[in-house]
């Protein structure tokens, strides 16, 4: 009977750590493809109603508690500050799911965000997606690559387990 | 509200030196002292320990992202025109340096002074326009800078306003209605309606042909395509109120530009104190004599 137990626990905590990886690709995908939304919604509210940076962050953020909602949170609190530095900006993007390069670019973006007139904003906003395009079919490859295997090997791994002690 | 938009250095002087009641200018210049004014009267506030407060370009960088809200896209044409318009009516004059593009004046850069004007609506300042208000004809309202030409003119569409007139003020600067996400702040009276941050040009042909007005109003006329464009909605029969910068009725006409007012303005109205009407001048009863 224990050496069931201990089985169903292993395979408990094989599983988990299967699903804990599939979940870290989903999530960074999911974040990247929020990041391009967040720019379509930029590209699109600057370039028709000329809606300030402020007002379209809150639009998109809404009530959503997502990953990109909380950056983008941190960035708001940011422009309530006034003014701030490209630091400020690379740390409101502090997150396990992107790497340093991936931050840098978010945190130029949101930096360079509003500090330009239309034409130039616009063609910045146009470099940003072409910059995060890659990342994110990358994203979303490894998500389907890595991401569905990890949940696999991860309930494999917990059978196998649960087999061998019981 | 003006703190809002200051940094909290700035801010703090205020609050233990002026009546935010009382205060209408607030002057920020890179490494000059801080200068304020209330109704008019300019001095240099100083901080807890007696010193004055000498503005640092980071003061005047906090300013302009608050006032921009941080979309210089979005208000780059004002900034061109070196003016910024805030929520709750703010208007800050801008100066630095002109950046130029296909030989138009396209931005500003390396901004060092900022002229930050407070609005204020002052109820029954025009109380000597009750002539003109019954027997409503052209009118113009004369003074050099400072004087509350605006304050004056938003109660005068006020008060024509509520006695069923239908008002359009063209807010090229966003003074007079102090609109906040196109909402009058402003008390325009409830046959007002609000064209705002388009320019005078565009605003007098669309509003004429759209808005039916029985009166537009407006503020700060400047150069001969204005008065054109006035003119053009006189002879269309509609009625205008406008401020102009001059030192008197006569100071005016004698400009070759400017006399051309006379031709279609009824009542001149000259300020010579703060917001104190100092003569309304009829033309019709200048001919008479």
């Amino acid at each position: 009977m224990l050496k069931l137990l201990i089985g169903a626990a292993l395979f408990i905590c094989c599983g988990y750590a299967g699903y804990g990886i599939s979940a870290h690709y989903r999530k960074r995908y999911n974040l990247l493809v929020k990041i391009n939304g967040y720019i379509d919604a930029l590209e699109n509210g600057i370039s028709y109603l000329q809606n300030t940076s402020e007002e379209l962050t809150k639009g998109y953020t809404g009530e959503s508690k997502d990953d990109c909602a909380i950056i983008l949170r941190r960035y708001l609190s940011l422009l309530d500050k006034g003014t701030f530095s490209k630091g400020d900006c690379f740390d409101a993007t502090k997150t396990h799911l992107l790497s340093g390069y991936e931050r840098q670019i978010l945190a130029d973006m949101l930096f360079s965000l509003g500090k330009s007139d239309l034409d130039t904003q616009l063609s910045e906003l146009k470099n940003y997606r072409a910059l995060f395009a890659p990342v994110t079919e990358s994203a979303k490859q490894n998500y389907k690559k890595y991401g569905t295997l990890a949940f696999k090997l991860g309930i494999l791994a917990g059978l196998a387990a649960l087999l061998i002690t019981a | 509200m003006i703190t809002d938009l200051l940094p909290e250095k700035i801010s703090d002087i205020l609050k233990n030196n002026t009546d935010y009641n009382s205060l209408t200018e607030v002057r920020l210049r890179t490494d000059k002292p801080l200068s304020v004014a209330e109704y008019g009267e300019y001095y240099a506030p100083c901080d807890c320990n007696g010193h004055r407060y000498f503005v640092t370009k980071d003061d005047i960088e906090h300013v302009l992202a608050v006032a921009t809200k941080h979309s210089v896209y979005a208000v780059n044409n004002q900034l061109a025109s070196g003016f910024l318009s805030c929520d709750d009516g703010i208007r800050i004059g801008v100066s630095g340096e002109g950046v130029y593009k296909n030989g138009k004046l396209f931005t500003l850069k390396n901004v060092s002074s900022l002229c930050i004007r407070i609005p204020r609506q002052i109820f029954g300042c025009a109380s000597g326009l009750e002539r003109i208000v019954n027997d409503f004809d052209n009118t113009l309202i004369i003074s050099p800078p400072g004087m509350g030409k605006t304050t004056i003119l938003r109660e005068f569409v006020r008060i024509l306003s509520e006695k069923g007139k239908n008002v359009v003020v063209i807010d090229e600067r966003n003074e007079l209605s102090a609109c906040v996400n196109g909402k009058p702040s402003m008390d325009l009276g409830a046959n007002t309606d609000v064209l705002l941050f388009s320019s005078k040009k565009n605003g007098y042909q669309d509003v004429v042909r759209s808005m039916k007005p029985d009166i537009i109003a407006t503020d700060e006329i400047f150069g001969k395509d204005e008065i054109a464009c006035l003119q053009d909605i006189s002879r269309c029969g509609v009625k205008i109120i406008a401020t102009v910068h001059a030192k008197d009725t006569v100071s005016l006409l004698r400009d070759r530009t400017y006399c051309e007012l006379a031709a279609f303005t009824r009542y001149f109205v000259e300020l010579g104190e703060l917001g104190k009407i100092t003569a309304i001048k009829d033309k019709e009863e200048l001919k008479k004599c």
